[in-house]
C-alpha cells in the first residue's frame, strides 16, 4: 500500500499546484513492483466470510489516485459514522494482481468495465444485494444494462469518460478532429499513445474503420502494423503524458477525457477531442472484493454515492461524466453542457466499451509486446 | 568476488606466509577440535537470521520465478501448470529472434553506462581517497546522498531538466545557443540517466580500493624510475582492480536489468529487455515468457560475472 | 658537530657520493631538518640515527626526491639535484613498509625499475635472477608479495631497489618490521650484500645497535639536528653531546667543577678519598663547570678495602642495586658525591663477590674514558648533578 502512497508523493513533488491528478496517473513501475510483489506470495485468499455478525464501523477504500472529490469520505462518515481508510492505486493490472491474491482487505474497489468483467469471470467479486441500495434507481439505464454487467449484478458505476485526443491546437497548427491528427507534419516527434494494449489497439482498430472489439486475426494484424507505423512517428508511448502535455513536450497524446480536462485548468490551449471515427468509453465500477469483511458498509457507500448531490459533487471535481441521472441537475453547468464530458446521444452510441474478449485478449497481449519491441 | 586460493599458495610455504611483525616465529597453531566444532556452531548460530532472510527473499523468490518460466499464461489466473506440466516452450519464445535487436541495445547501454561511470568515476574515487582528507566522510555522503530521494523521483528530476521546455533548453536558449535541442527519447537521455544513477556503485568500491592503497606504492614506482603517468597506469589503476572490477559488476548487471530509466528518459527507439520483461507482466499479459526472459537474463549475467571474474579475476582479485 | 676521524683510522680518499649542504625543510613552523650538513662518500655504509621524528627520515626522503628541502643543496655525484624527480635521480629507495607492488610477481616487482629504464629484456632476465640470488629468493620468482614472509618481502624490496645499480641506495628503517631475531640476521645479510656490491648505503634507523654494527659511519640526529657524526666506535667511546651519549648505549654522565689543572690532566671537584680526573680539554681553566660521561663497563668495582692502583679516577659509594643480566650484572652505586653511577661486571667470576645492595664499595676507571661533552652542564651549579635526566639514560629497543 505504501507505493501508492509514495506514488502520490512523487506526483506532487513535480507539480504542487496541480489541482489534483489523473486516476490513472500511470506511473507503471510502480504497478509493475506491485504486481511482481503479488505475484511471489499467490496464496491466501478471501479470509473472512461476510454476513458472519454485525459489521465494525469500518470501511476500507481502494481507489484511483485522486478520484474522489474533497467532500465524498468526510460526508459518507457523518452520514453513517463508518470510518473510511483510503488507499491509492494507479492501474488496472496493479489492482486486478492484489485482488486475485486476495487478503487485501479492502472492502471497496473501482476497476475499469472489462477489469470487472475479468474480475467477475475469476470469481473475484462479492454479488451486489440491491435491495440494500435502493438509489440504483438514479442510474442512468445505459449503465444498468452495459454488457460488462447488465442488472448491476457485482457493480455501482462510479465515473465514466471517453479516450480520445489531448492536443494543442497551436502547437498542432489546425484542430484535429479524429485520429489522422498523429499524421500532422508539425506532430512529428511530438506524440504520444497509451502504454495499455487495449486502448491502443482499440485506437488503431477505429482509426482503420473496424470493430474496436475485434479479434479477427486479419484485424489485430492490421492493427499491429498501424500501430508499429505510428510508433514511428511519435515521441512516446506513455500513460504519463499529463506533465508534457502541459508543458508543451508533447502536443498531442492519446488520453483520457477528464485528464485532459485537467491539464486544461492549467493550460487553457490544451483540448479534448472524441475523434470522429470512434473512440473507446468506459466506466469505472465499485465492486467489492470476494471475502470483504465489511460488506455491509459498502453496500452503503455505494448508496450513499448515488445520492443526487453527492454524485454531482464527484463529478463536479473530477470532472468526469456521471453514471448518475439524478445527480445531473446538480451538476455544475459547465460540465453538464460539456459535450466532450457528456457527449450527445448520437456520439455515445458510436461509442463502445472495451469488450472483453476471454482467451482472445491474450492475441491483442502478444500483438502489443511486438509492437512495444519493434 | 574473492579469487580461490592457488593451487601454489597452498602447497609451496618454506615459510608460512605473514604480515604481521612477530608472527614469523610463532609455533604452528594446533587445531583443537572441541573449541572448533562450538566455534562451528556459534558461527551457525550467527548466520541464522542471514540464512533465512536470504532463503525468503532471495531464494523462494528465485524459484518462483523459475516455477513461473515453465508455466502457461491465462487471462485470470497469469500463471497456470495445467496437469503439473511443465511448459518449456516459453524458453524458446524468449530466445526469438525479435528481442535480439533489443538484447543488444540493452548490452549495449549497460556496457556505455559501465565505461562513463568508470571513467567519470575513478577520478572522483581517486581525488577523495587521495586528497579528501578529513573531508572524505563528507565528500562520500555526497556521493551517497541521491540515494536519500527514489530512483525514479531522481529520473523525473532528469526529465525535468532536458525535456523540450525543460532547464538545459532554457538555459541554452538563454545563452544564445538555441532552445530546440532533443534531448529525452534518444539512447544518450537513457545512458545519461543510467550513468546517473549507477555512478555510486562505481565510486564506492573504487573508493574502497584506493583508499586502502599504500600510498608508499607510488613512491615506489616514482622511485624506480616511472614516470607519473607510467605510475599511474601500472600502479595505481591496477591495484585499484579490485573495486574496478566490483564497480563494474555493481554498475553494468543492474544497468542491465533497468526499465525505469529508458521509460521516463528514452521514447519509442529505447525499449530494454528489462521493460520487455516488465509487459510481459503487464500489458503484454505473459508472466511465463516475462520470467522465462528473467530466467535467462539472470543466466546470462551468471555466465557472464563467471566468465569475467574467472578471466580478469585471476589476475586481480 | 666534531667530524674529525680518529687517529685509527685512514683519511678516506674516496670520493663524495652524496653531500647535504645546510638543508633546511620546515613543515609549518617546525624545522624537521634544520640546517643539516654532510657527506657520504663512495661505496660507503652510512646510517642515520636518532629518535622518531629527529628528521633522519625527511632527510632521506629529500635525497630521494619526495621532498624539496626549503633551504640548503643536495649534490649527487657532485651535481645539484634540486627540482629533480624522483623518477629520474639515480637513486633508489627500500621503504619501511617494503612499498611491494601487490599485484605483480616478485619477479615483476624486481625487474619494474630496469623495464622502466627499457632495459633489453635478456639484460632484465640475467640482472633480476642474479639479484634474486644475492637475496637468496631464487625460486620465488611466481609468487606475489602476499605470498611471501615478511623477511622474504624485505629481500624483494632490497633486491627490487638494489637490480637498478643506484649510485646510492636509500634504506628507511627496513628491518623496523622484522622480529628480533630475524633482524639480527638480516643486518649480517645487509652488509654482507653491500660488500657485495659496493654501492653507496644510506640508512635510517633508530636502533643505536643496528647503527653501530652495520655502520662505516653514522650521523646521529637529534630534533632536525646533526649531534655527531662519526665512526661508530668514536661515537660510543667519545660522545660528543650529552645526547649522544645518553642515546647510544648506557651513559654515566656528570657535572663537576675542574679544582686544579694537573700537567695535562683536569682534577676535579670530589669528596675526601676520592679522586676524579679528565684528560685537559682547551679552554677549560679552574672553576669550570663541565659535564663528564663515562661507560659503565669502563668502570671497576672494588671492595671497600682493596688497593686502588695509582693514576685511575676513584669513586667511593655505597651499592643500590644490583641487577644479574646473564653475560653481566649492573651494579647501581650511590656515590659519596651524590651521583649514581652505573657500572656492569662481567660476570666471569661470582657475583656475590663484588657486594650486595647496602654495602661500601669503590669504583675505578681510568682517567682516559672519562669524556668532557660539548654541551654545558645544567646551568644552576648548586643542585646536586642527580636531578640530570640525561645522567643514566639506556635505550634498549
Amino acid at each position: 500500500m505504501t507505493e501508492e502512497h509514495d506514488n502520490v508523493r512523487v506526483a506532487f513533488l513535480w507539480d504542487p499546484t496541480s489541482p489534483r491528478w489523473s486516476r490513472r496517473r500511470f506511473l507503471q513501475t510502480m504497478g509493475f513492483m506491485a504486481a511482481a510483489g503479488a505475484a511471489g506470495t499467490s496464496c491466501g485468499g478471501g479470509g473472512g466470510s461476510s454476513g458472519s455478525g454485525p459489521e465494525a464501523k469500518r470501511l476500507n477504500f481502494y481507489n484511483w489516485t485522486d478520484y474522489i472529490a474533497e467532500s465524498t469520505i468526510p460526508g459518507f462518515t457523518k452520514a453513517t459514522g463508518i470510518k473510511v481508510t483510503y488507499d491509492n492505486y494507479s492501474s488496472n493490472d496493479d489492482l486486478f494482481a492484489k485482488i486475485r491474491q486476495g487478503g487485501t482487505g479492502y472492502d471497496l474497489i473501482v476497476p475499469t468495465d472489462n477489469f470487472v468483467v475479468k474480475m467477475i469471470d475469476g470469481g473475484l467479486l462479492e454479488k451486489l444485494d440491491l435491495s440494500k441500495i435502493p438509489n440504483v434507481k438514479n442510474l442512468d439505464p445505459r449503465f444498468r444494462t452495459a454488457a460488462f454487467d447488465p442488472g448491476n449484478r457485482y457493480s455501482i458505476p462510479w465515473q465514466w469518460g471517453t479516450t480520445g485526443i489531448g492536443y494543442d491546437p497551436d502547437a498542432v497548427g489546425s484542430r484535429v478532429d479524429d485520429w489522422t491528427g498523429f499524421d500532422l507534419p508539425a506532430v512529428k516527434g511530438r506524440s504520444s499513445f497509451l502504454d495499455e494494449a487495449r486502448d491502443a489497439f482499440g485506437m488503431a482498430m477505429y482509426a482503420l474503420g473496424k470493430d474496436p472489439n475485434s479479434t479477427a486475426a486479419g484485424d489485430i494484424e492490421a492493427a499491429r502494423k498501424y500501430l508499429i507505423a505510428l510508433k514511428k512517428k511519435v515521441k512516446q508511448i506513455t500513460s504519463d503524458y499529463q506533465d508534457p502535455l502541459k508543458s508543451g513536450g508533447l502536443i498531442l497524446a492519446q488520453a483520457y477525457s477528464g485528464d485532459v480536462f485537467q491539464v486544461q485548468a492549467e493550460n487553457k490551449k490544451v483540448q479534448y477531442v472524441i475523434p470522429k471515427s470512434g473512440a473507446f468509453q468506459w466506466v469505472d465500477s465499485l465492486c467489492i472484493p470476494k471475502g470483504a469483511k465489511h460488506p455491509g458498509n459498502a453496500h452503503k457507500f455505494m448508496n450513499y454515492i448515488l445520492e443526487p448531490k453527492v454524485g454531482a459533487a464527484l463529478t463536479n471535481y473530477v470532472q468526469y461524466g456521471t453514471p448518475n441521472k439524478a445527480a445531473l441537475p446538480f451538476v455544475d453547468k459547465a460540465v453538464k453542457d460539456n459535450p466532450l464530458i457528456m457527449p450527445p446521444a448520437d456520439v455515445l452510441a458510436e461509442l463502445k466499451f472495451q469488450k472483453p474478449l476471454g482467451e482472445a485478449e491474450l492475441k491483442i497481449a502478444d500483438a502489443w509486446t511486438s509492437v512495444k519491441t519493434s | 568476488m574473492a579469487a580461490p586460493p592457488t593451487s601454489e599458495e597452498v602447497t609451496n610455504g618454506a615459510e608460512p606466509p605473514s604480515g604481521d611483525e612477530g608472527a614469523t616465529g610463532a609455533a604452528p597453531v594446533t587445531p583443537r577440535p572441541r573449541h572448533a566444532r562450538s566455534e562451528g556452531a556459534k558461527a551457525h548460530g550467527l548466520l541464522g537470521p542471514t540464512t533465512i532472510w536470504l532463503t525468503l527473499f532471495l531464494l523462494a523468490p528465485l524459484v518462483i520465478v523459475i516455477w513461473y518460466s515453465v508455466g502457461t499464461r491465462g487471462v485470470i489466473n497469469p500463471v497456470q501448470h495445467p496437469g503439473g506440466k511443465l511448459n518449456w516452450s516459453n524458453f524458446s519464445r524468449a530466445l526469438d529472434p525479435s528481442f535480439l535487436p533489443i538484447f543488444i541495445r540493452t548490452v549495449a547501454y549497460a556496457a556505455a553506462t559501465t565505461v562513463a561511470s568508470l571513467i567519470l568515476g575513478f577520478p572522483l574515487a581517486y581525488v577523495i581517497a587521495r586528497f579528501g582528507g578529513t573531508w572524505k566522510n563528507v565528500l562520500l555522503g555526497l556521493i551517497i546522498l541521491p540515494f536519500w530521494t527514489s530512483y525514479l523521483v531522481r529520473m523525473y528530476a532528469w526529465r525535468f531538466i532536458l525535456d523540450e521546455n525543460g532547464l538545459a533548453n532554457t538555459v541554452l536558449g538563454s545563452l544564445g545557443l538555441g532552445r530546440n535541442h532533443q534531448f529525452t527519447n534518444t539512447h544518450w537521455a537513457v545512458v545519461l540517466g543510467l550513468t546517473y544513477g549507477f555512478l555510486p556503485f562505481m565510486v564506492l568500491p573504487l573508493y574502497a580500493s584506493l583508499e586502502r592503497m599504500d600510498a608508499g606504492l607510488i613512491e615506489a614506482a616514482y622511485d624506480l624510475g616511472s614516470n607519473r603517468f607510467s605510475t599511474f597506469w601500472r600502479i595505481t589503476f591496477r591495484t585499484s582492480l579490485p573495486g574496478v572490477v566490483a564497480g563494474v559488476l555493481l554498475t553494468f548487471i543492474p544497468a542491465l536489468g533497468d526499465f525505469v530509466t529508458p521509460q521516463l528518459l528514452g521514447g519509442t527507439r529505447t525499449q530494454t529487455f528489462g521493460s520487455t520483461i516488465q509487459d510481459q507482466f503487464g500489458q503484454g499479459q505473459n508472466w511465463p515468457l516475462g520470467s522465462a526472459m528473467a530466467v535467462l537474463l539472470m543466466a546470462f549475467i551468471l555466465v557472464g560475472v563467471f566468465v569475467y571474474t574467472s578471466r580478469v579475476g585471476e589476475d586481480v582479485l | 658537530m666534531d667530524t674529525t676521524a680518529e687517529a685509527s683510522h685512514e683519511p678516506d680518499a674516496r670520493p663524495v657520493e652524496v653531500a647535504v649542504q645546510d638543508v633546511v625543510k620546515r613543515f609549518g613552523d617546525t624545522a624537521a631538518v634544520d640546517r643539516v650538513s654532510l657527506e657520504v662518500r663512495r661505496g660507503e655504509f652510512f646510517s642515520f640515527l636518532g629518535p622518531s621524528g629527529c628528521g633522519k627520515t625527511t632527510t632521506l626522503r629529500m635525497i630521494a626526491g619526495f621532498e624539496e628541502p626549503d633551504g640548503g643543496r643536495i649534490l649527487l655525484g657532485g651535481t645539484d639535484i634540486a627540482g629533480v624527480p624522483p623518477y629520474r635521480r639515480n637513486v633508489n629507495t627500500v621503504f619501511q613498509s617494503y612499498a611491494l607492488f601487490p599485484h605483480l610477481s616478485v619477479w615483476d616487482n624486481v625487474a619494474f625499475g630496469l623495464r622502466r629504464k627499457r632495459v633489453p629484456g635478456a639484460q632484465v632476465r640475467e640482472r633480476v635472477g642474479r639479484y634474486l640470488e644475492l637475496v637468496e629468493l631464487a625460486g620465488m620468482e611466481r609468487r606475489r608479495p602476499g605470498q611471501l614472509s615478511g623477511g622474504q618481502q624485505q629481500r624483494v624490496a632490497l633486491a627490487r631497489a638494489l637490480v637498478n645499480e643506484p649510485a646510492v641506495l636509500l634504506l628507511d628503517e627496513p628491518l623496523g618490521a622484522l622480529d628480533l631475531k630475524l633482524r639480527k640476521q638480516m643486518q649480517l645479510e645487509l652488509m654482507r650484500i653491500q660488500r657485495e656490491v659496493g654501492i653507496t648505503f644510506v640508512y635510517v634507523t633508530h636502533d643505536q645497535e643496528e647503527a653501530l654494527v652495520m655502520s662505516d659511519r653514522l650521523v646521529v640526529m637529534n630534533a632536525g639536528r646533526v649531534e655527531q657524526i662519526g665512526y661508530p666506535e668514536d661515537v660510543y667511546e667519545r660522545p660528543a653531546t650529552r645526547f649522544v651519549a645518553g642515546f647510544i648505549g648506557t651513559s654515566n654522565i656528570f657535572d663537576a667543577r675542574v679544582r686544579a689543572l694537573d700537567g695535562d690532566l683536569l682534577v676535579l671537584e670530589a669528596p675526601p678519598g676520592d679522586r676524579v680526573v679528565v684528560p685537559a680539554v682547551d679552554g677549560t681553566a679552574p672553576g669550570a663547570r663541565i659535564a663528564i660521561t663515562v661507560r659503565p663497563e669502563k668502570l671497576r668495582i672494588l671492595g671497600e678495602t682493596d688497593p686502588v692502583p695509582g693514576g685511575l679516577c676513584s669513586v667511593g659509594g655505597t651499592i643500590a642495586e644490583v641487577v644479574y643480566q646473564g653475560v653481566s650484572t649492573q651494579f647501581v652505586v650511590r656515590t659519596d658525591a651524590g651521583d649514581t653511577l652505573v657500572a656492569f661486571r662481567q660476570n666471569s667470576e661470582r657475583v656475590s663477590d663484588a657486594g650486595v645492595p647496602g654495602s661500601r664499595t669503590r669504583l675505578v676507571w681510568h682517567p682516559e674514558h672519562n669524556v668532557v661533552l660539548a654541551d654545558p652542564p645544567a646551568a644552576d651549579p648548586s643542585p646536586p648533578a642527580d636531578t640530570d635526566p640525561h645522567r643514566q639514560e639506556e635505550l634498549v629497543p
